[in-house]
């Protein structure tokens, strides 16, 4: 076969071209403008020309009619969306409205209300004077070092219990008024023990003198008393010496202390509320101590815990079962470390059995 | 109402509004979508998809251009995303959603059924063709199954197309007739045409 070209005006796109045409081969310009015709798309000029043109091509005839036929075949495929699309949409569209966003109100907002607090701040309070900030120093070079003997004390930490217990043991084995010489082995590693904390260590060596000094604590182990009995049992009020009995050893570690006192307190509320805190106001600078009066009337586990604002415990004041009674507990502002707590409001936490007492106690160190 | 102020009246928050936005081309989105997706459920989640698209964007609408090359854009994206995450998901072909539709293959035949009485001498018209067919589109690339559907079935003309798309008219000409001839070759090797 051989390549025929046909010379043509061919006004497509407004340009003069030449359509090539190959015997039993495609004419693609044809075609093209075909399909434009078949779509609709082609102006009057590429209409006119595809007319002519097919009238003389019996295979651009034939591209035709299969296009046409392919085109209906393809618009079949039209799918019809179903009529609850619009009220499942809309159901979707209406449960996720944009929310106000809140954030940058509150952002801004905030930033605003510091600027505000900080220029009122700026105002009314002058700048630091070189004497107010050598003394700012100080503190933060004490709260350094506060922090650094903290550490240690906490590994040393005194069991008061077991103490109590070796002393009893050795109060109910010896006669004599001299001290079991395992006892004093004993206190001396406490001692040791406990060095690491001075403050401690100061408050327990007056318990330890007292062994050897004949205070009143061993006056109690050599008349055989039950020191268990007189601290916990209501019959101990009645005891001269329950005021430094084994009990203060443990108190004075805590930073309070638990006493057994006569059932006549003159405390008619305490008949009523089981317990109370006759002084609420300390300062603890000043050695002033609240007092939590409590009423036991049967064997029961008794806890009074003392919380800061934030909820942190800042002394166990005691945890443990009380024999029927009226027992004073005091606490000097002090913390499990026997420092003095911060000015504020602390919480008191009163347990007797299945009944919670809470008070308040205001600490203020002006 | 014409279409910018009911665009105008959504963006002020009048949601009941984007109703008739849903029914002008609940068809076309719907359309579009089933035949990419070939399965119903599939193709109601992505136009719903779309809907919430468009809903949730349209104050970024500007109305540069119509609104319906607009819908179109993200219906194409919407349904390219989700082919491509269905595939990753579960490994069937179009195929296969086809056939699993009994559902709509008779909603089909009905229609090619209708077509013969309201037309009885294009009787070329059977559900085997158009299973066909259907295959046939589906081996095309996705540029000329775009074009294809977007003229043939959706009934844009070459310039929306080439909104949609990004290309120019005469770009959108000549992959139109590629992809027309490339089906028309497939189709006549099948003797369908």
């Amino acid at each position: 076969m051989t390549e025929t070209f046909i010379d043509m005006k061919c006004l497509y796109n407004n340009k003069e071209s030449r359509c090539i045409m190959k015997d039993n081969k495609k004419c693609l310009k044809f075609k093209e403008m075909i399909m434009e015709k078949i779509d609709g798309e082609a102006n009057a000029s590429v209409l006119k020309i595809v007319s002519n043109h097919i009238q003389n091509c019996p295979d651009c005839l034939a591209y035709e009619k299969s296009l046409k036929k392919m085109i209906e075949l393809t618009s079949l495929m039209k799918v019809e969306a179903p009529d609850y699309l619009e009220t499942r949409i809309m159901a979707t569209i209406d449960s996720t409205k944009p929310q106000f966003n809140w954030f940058p109100v509150i952002s801004y907002g905030t930033t605003f209300a510091v600027a505000i607090i900080a220029a009122f701040f700026l105002i009314y309070n002058k700048p630091f004077a070189p004497s107010q900030v050598a003394v700012l120093k100080s503190v933060v070079v004490e709260k350094q070092l506060v922090a650094s003997i903290k550490a240690p004390v906490q590994v040393a930490k005194v069991n008061v219990a077991k103490i109590n217990k070796t002393i009893m043991q050795s109060s109910a084995k010896a006669q004599d008024i001299a001290i079991n010489t395992a006892t004093k082995d004993k206190l001396a590693v406490r001692e040791l023990e406990v060095s690491a904390k001075p403050a401690v260590a100061i408050a327990i060596q007056p318990v330890a003198n007292d062994y050897n000094e004949k205070g009143p604590v061993r006056q109690n182990i050599a008349a055989g008393n039950n020191i268990i009995q007189s601290a916990s049992a209501p019959v101990a009020a009645n005891n001269p010496n329950y005021g430094v009995s084994a009990i203060e050893v443990k108190s004075v570690m805590n930073a309070a202390e638990v006493k057994p006192i006569p059932t006549e307190t003159g405390l008619p509320l305490l008949e009523q509320n089981k317990a109370i805190v006759a002084n609420n106001l300390i300062n603890p600078n000043h050695g002033d101590f609240a007092r939590i009066v409590i009423k036991v009337e049967e064997n029961t586990l008794v806890k009074i815990m003392i919380y800061d604002k934030a909820g942190r415990v800042v002394t166990k004041i005691l945890d443990e079962e009380k024999a029927p009674g009226t027992f004073e507990a005091r606490w000097y502002g002090k913390n499990d470390y026997s420092q003095i707590v911060a000015e504020g409001a602390y919480f008191v936490y009163i347990q007797i059995g299945k009944r919670v007492i809470k008070s308040h106690i205001i600490v203020n160190k002006d | 109402m014409e279409e910018a102020e009911i665009v105008k009246r959504i963006k002020k928050g009048e949601t009941k509004y984007f109703a008739e936005i849903i029914n002008k081309y609940k068809k076309v989105v719907f359309g579009q979508a089933y035949n990419f997706l070939r399965n119903k459920e599939e193709a109601e989640d992505t136009a719903q998809e779309v809907f919430i698209a468009i809903y949730k964007s349209i104050k970024k609408f500007r109305g540069d251009s119509k609104l319906s090359t607009w819908i179109y854009r993200i219906t194409i994206n919407t349904c390219k995303n989700r082919l491509k995450q269905l595939q990753r998901l579960r490994s069937h072909t179009a195929d296969e959603f086809y056939e699993e539709g009994e559902e709509n293959k008779t909603s089909m035949v009905d229609n090619i059924k209708e077509k013969e009485e309201k037309e009885p001498d294009k009787t070329y018209a059977s559900s085997q063709v158009k299973k066909l067919i259907y295959k046939r589109i589906d081996e095309l690339s996705n540029e000329h199954k775009q074009v294809i559907l977007m003229r043939d079935v959706d009934g844009l003309s070459y310039e929306d197309i080439g909104r949609v798309l990004k290309l120019s008219v005469s770009a959108v000409k000549s992959k139109l007739f590629r992809a027309r001839e490339n089906l028309r070759e497939k189709l006549e090797k099948d003797d369908v045409i």
